[in-house]
């Protein structure tokens, strides 16, 4: 691809992330742009590398296969007169609790979670939910359980690119192999107990 | 929601045996655990109003701590495999709740911190933006026409309020019918008494007339089952009769 044929590519992903908004799916942008899956994400990644120039007020929150365009957290102070009404509303102990747990360790089913936390959290869950700050999607395992994630308003909210951006990321991901290996509750709460238990 | 506003007040049970092992500034394990196991037991019967999802937890956390409890006393005590396991569990899952104490720490920093970052809903189409177009049809007149017609339909549909007037026969009025129909005609029967009456007076006449009964005005009479009650009055208390 000649710089020039890049460039073009690059104007034309900003301009659908612009008028996309939303989160979008790599497939997807590959599919208007016509240009192969592996294509996109480096056309991605050359494009996010721009993006991080100093002059540049935007910047890519991405997870799992979306990506969306934003603004970069440190300019809030210099737009916080513009841009008002956001939810300031404190998380409870048990909330903050919980969303931490999903965002560091998402995508997590609720018996994990639950596992972790030593308490049923069936209502805190929902609520998060309701509020639009964890997302969830059929566990592709288990048919009849979720796996909850945080949404990327949540991201934006918090500021970070992606959960990976989240301190000390990798360090309780790590932690969480210890849980990994360890007995879990069935996922399916129609499945019988396994055998030897009372 | 106040059911859940209950539930985020309470302490989980990980974290109420944390704080009691770190009260005592002890390091997670077995001495620890079975040190703060009173505690623990005393704090759950404290609380009254844990709530039920959370009580169940807490006491599956419990009697892993009795067992822990058990163990450090009676040294002879021998645990199963599973129990051992059990025990582990518990502390594995203690020193991890731990640990991820400095994440809840990280998200609540960039939570409460200003640096957020904006992005703009999809704008892609009609769908989404708000578009004012009430085609021509639309007119004052057609409009209270239309608010009119919904108005009478719903009237349609509304039943009609229907005022049910009932009767109410006292068991004192009922008596004194009795009363006044003996003295007339010195004896009477319940299926005379109740000719071509609901079934509610009915019942209102049997009772006056197992009332009169009991007082000893009136004698009953009934030659078998289900046959008809035949009713006299007790000659020598008509006097009491009338008075009643």
């Amino acid at each position: 691809m000649t710089s020039h044929e890049l460039n073009q590519k690059l104007a034309a992903l900003e301009a659908l992330l612009f008028i996309h908004g939303e989160p979008i799916a790599l497939e997807k942008i590959g599919k208007t742009l016509k240009i192969s899956v592996g294509g996109t994400t480096e056309l991605l990644a050359e494009f996010e590398k721009r993006l991080g120039e100093e002059g540049r007020g935007l910047h890519l929150i991405s997870m799992d296969d979306r990506v969306q365009i934003a603004t970069k957290p440190e300019l809030n102070s210099a737009l916080e007169d513009f841009v008002k009404s956001e939810l300031t509303e404190e998380l409870t102990p048990a909330s903050l609790e919980v969303l931490s747990i999903v965002s560091y360790l998402g995508p997590i089913s609720r018996s994990r979670l639950e596992y972790i936390r030593g308490v049923n959290s069936t209502f805190i869950l929902r609520s998060l939910l309701l509020r639009g700050l964890v997302d969830r999607h059929p566990d592709p395992e288990y048919t009849l359980a979720y796996l909850y994630q945080p949404s990327f308003e949540l991201l934006q909210y918090l500021g970070v690119k992606s959960a990976k951006d989240l301190p000390e990321y990798e360090k309780f991901k790590t932690l969480l192999t210890a849980v990994e290996t360890a007995p879990v509750p069935p996922e399916n709460p129609e499945a019988p107990k396994s055998e030897g238990t009372t | 929601m106040a059911y859940e506003l209950t539930l985020e007040k309470f302490k989980g049970p990980l974290e109420k045996l944390l704080e009691l092992i770190e009260e005592k500034k002890l390091p997670i394990g077995e001495v620890s655990l079975s040190q703060v196991t009173d505690d623990f037991l005393k704090y759950l019967e404290q609380a009254k109003d844990i709530d039920f999802s959370m009580l169940a937890d807490f006491i599956s956390v419990a009697s892993r701590l009795i067992l822990i409890k058990s163990k450090s006393l009676l040294p002879d005590l021998e645990l199963s495999q599973e129990e051992e396991t059990d025990i582990k569990d518990l502390e594995k899952r203690l020193a991890l709740y731990q640990e991820f104490r400095s994440a809840k720490k990280h998200i609540e920093s960039l939570w409460n911190s200003k640096n957020r970052s904006h992005a703009r809903p999809f704008f892609g189409g009609l769908d989404s933006v708000k578009v004012f177009y009430p085609g021509n049809k639309v007119s004052e007149e057609s409009l209270s026409a239309s608010l009119r017609e919904i108005f009478e339909t719903v009237k349609r549909l509304s039943a009609e309020t229907e005022t049910i007037r009932e009767k109410i026969i006292s068991l004192e009025e009922k008596i004194k019918e009795v009363i006044a129909r003996l003295q007339e005609k010195g004896e009477t029967s319940l299926s005379h008494l109740s000719e071509s009456k609901d079934k509610s007076e009915i019942i209102v006449i049997f009772l006056a007339i197992l009332h009169l009964a009991r007082e000893q005005f009136i004698r009953l009479e009934q030659g078998a089952n289900f046959s008809d009650i035949m009713i006299k009055s007790r000659g020598d208390s008509a006097e009491n009769l009338s008075k009643t």
